[in-house]
């Protein structure tokens, strides 16, 4: 195991990460040596062709995978060397995941959607709920609250995911290929709305994405190839959108 | 977890008509013949709740009245008499034969009265006398009503001619009836004046029927004495014995449909969900959330289907009597906690294979494809 110094105020470290699938003649290396940090609010953008490990080193991230040489740690804790019974819990509360396909409940309304999360949590259901609504009214969708899934745009969907996101707090949003199933209009405001929300609460954003177009939101953009990180781009400019 | 439960479960109406109506027709297979068994106790019983005794009593060791046959000395009803604490005694004749009517034939239980009998006769007549009379005979109504028979008609029983003089109620079961006739044409026609089959006793004010028998038991030889209430439980028991094994198979294949049914339903529900399972798993949700959620989804439908099954016995118990019919439906206590306990394990059972899937779900696949 790899220790890393505590740095102050950084949200998220990894340090020379690798992780190989199968053993043997089959064995695969889909992320090989990674090092990484990420400050609070900043929005790190990760892009790359297919099969380069984005998902891999996502997973990794989001504590679902254990790498297997390497260290991640989140605000002082080492996550990657926690028991896996711990991990559930590190990802309901850390983290927020935002999926391609939305992943939302099928049965459950928009507000459903997002205070069940909360409720795993252990939020009162009344409570999750008042913060599933308030966050979903941030979001714009205070018109949508008691719509199903079904009902809603892909704008709307991702929306609704990304109030899901964020109802528990987390220190870290992990997205991936978030634009993938949106059109280029809508997927730029609504990584732009994410991008607003995370700077104004200071919580770091983590995109896995192969979409140039949102390469703006990013402040940093690094390219994966091969399992490695081959250069970095520094959005240096603040914008504002 | 549980609004999920129910949401998912409310979201394919298709799949929640099929686990609810299985469920409810397995169950209702298992509460109707609880029910059809438990009226025919009911009826079985009912001229030994309404006899006006306190106490049987009859030849040793037989302790029931339809399956077995009882034969006592004439002389013992003088000597029960002396017991004390015995108020009255009243002996009746008792055998099983046809009453016949041209070409109808009904089944009776046929009770030889002493005449002036305070007690052991119909309890409710609805129209004619109370006693038989001489070369009478009172039949059921809704028998009767069946076979054309009118009061004044004549009917024949074991050969010999009967006046029919009263109508009962209450005394016709699914097989058979009740009729009364005198102790006197019993005797003539059996042949059988120095014997009766049982004696009726009634106990003296602030008596209490268990100590009077025991006593008779003792002062008396070879005899059995009982309280109605053991006796009629006694009678309950010689039906429990016949339907024991239809009731169990009966039983068994409800339970096996509807656990065939729920199974998979929630199965085929929880593998239509499962990225939205494993989903769950990745934001955090742990197993034990998840197997509760087809747990309580599992046992939300069987709930419907019992209620949905038990609303229709009910229905049931109401409206067969109604196109006249002499099938009596009961639903028991017991049975009501047999089935609820059936259905419970049907809902665990049926959530297991479903919270193994479930286990063996790798949250990562959220970030893979389809
Ligand atoms: N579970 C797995 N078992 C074996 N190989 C895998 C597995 N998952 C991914 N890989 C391999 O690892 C490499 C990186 O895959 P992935 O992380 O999915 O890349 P990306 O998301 O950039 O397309 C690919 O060569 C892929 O075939
Ligand atoms: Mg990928």
């Amino acid at each position: 195991m790899t220790i890393i110094p505590q740095v102050q105020g950084e949200t998220l470290q990894i340090a020379h990460i690798t992780k190989r699938y199968g053993s043997g003649a089959t064995e695969v290396t889909a992320v090989h040596d990674v090092s990484l940090t990420v400050s609070p609010g900043e929005v790190v953008l990760i892009m790359g062709p297919s099969g380069s490990g984005k998902t891999t080193l996502l997973s990794m991230l989001g504590a679902l995978l254990k790498p297997t040489e390497g260290a991640i740690q989140l605000n002082g804790t080492t996550i990657s060397a926690l028991a896996e019974n711990r991990l559930p819990d590190i990802r309901l509360k850390q983290f927020g995941f935002i999926f391609q396909d939305f992943n939302l409940l099928s049965a459950l309304t928009a507000l459903g959607n997002v205070a069940i999360v909360a409720e795993l949590a252990g939020s009162k259901p009344g409570v999750a709920r008042r913060k599933a609504a308030s966050i979903l009214t941030e979001l714009g969708l205070g018109e949508r609250l008691n719509f199903l899934p079904e009902k809603l745009s892909g704008g709307e969907k991702q929306r609704v995911a990304i109030a899901r996101a964020l109802v528990n707090d987390p220190a870290l949003i992990l997205a991936d290929e978030p634009t993938a199933n949106l059109d280029s209009k809508i997927g730029h405001e609504i990584m732009r709305l994410l991008r607003n929300i995370a700077k104004k609460q200071g919580r770091s954003v983590v995109i896995v994405s192969h979409d140039q177009r949102i390469k703006d939101i990013a402040d940093r953009v690094l390219w994966l190839e091969d399992g490695e990180f081959k250069e970095t781009v520094t959005m240096a400019v603040e914008r504002e959108f | 977890m549980i609004r999920l439960a129910f949401r998912n479960l409310f979201q394919n109406k298709i799949r929640l008509v099929i686990s609810v109506g299985g469920v409810a027709l397995a169950l209702l297979l298992i509460l109707s013949l609880d029910a059809i068994f438990t009226g025919v106790e009911r009826q079985v019983t009912a001229y030994i709740e309404h006899s006006g005794a306190d106490v049987w009593v009859s030849q040793a060791d037989v302790r029931n009245m339809h399956m077995a046959s009882s034969s006592l000395p004439d002389s013992i009803t003088r000597k029960v008499k002396y017991v004390p604490g015995v108020a009255s005694v009243i002996p009746i004749h008792y055998l099983t034969n046809n009453v016949v009517a041209g070409d109808e034939r009904n089944l009776a239980y046929i009770i030889g009265l002493p005449e002036n009998a305070e007690f052991g006769g119909p309890w409710v007549i609805s129209s004619g006398q109370n006693l038989p009379g001489d070369k009478g005979v009172i039949l059921n109504r809704n028998i009767a009503e069946k076979s054309g028979i009118a009061l004044g008609d004549e009917v024949e029983i074991l050969g010999d001619e009967f006046k029919v003089t009263g109508f009962s109620e209450g005394t016709a079961s699914l097989v058979n009836s009740v009729a009364f006739i005198s102790m006197d044409d019993f005797e003539e026609m059996r042949g059988s004046y120095d014997t009766v089959s049982f004696l009726l006793v009634k106990v003296s004010d602030g008596e209490s029927p268990e100590v009077v028998a025991a006593r008779i038991e003792t002062q008396v030889r070879d005899v059995t004495a009982q309280t109605r209430t053991d006796f009629a439980t006694q009678e309950r028991q010689v039906i429990k014995d016949m339907s024991t094994d239809l009731i169990t198979i009966m039983n068994l294949i409800g339970f096996l449909i509807g656990l065939a049914v729920m199974a998979l339903t929630v199965y085929t529900s929880t593998l239509s969900r499962r990225r939205e399972y494993g989903m769950l798993k990745a934001l955090g949700a742990r197993n034990t959330d998840l197997y509760l959620t087809v747990l309580a989804q599992a046992i939300l439908s069987v709930v419907l289907g019992f209620l949905f099954g038990l609303v229709i016995t009910l229905l049931l118990t109401v409206v067969i009597p109604v196109f006249g019919s002499n099938l009596l439906l009961e639903v028991s206590s017991t049975s009501l906690l047999k089935v609820g306990s059936v259905s419970l394990v049907i809902a665990a059972l049926s959530a297991m294979l479903p919270i193994r899937q479930i286990a063996g779900l790798d949250p990562v696949m959220v970030f893979r494809g389809r």
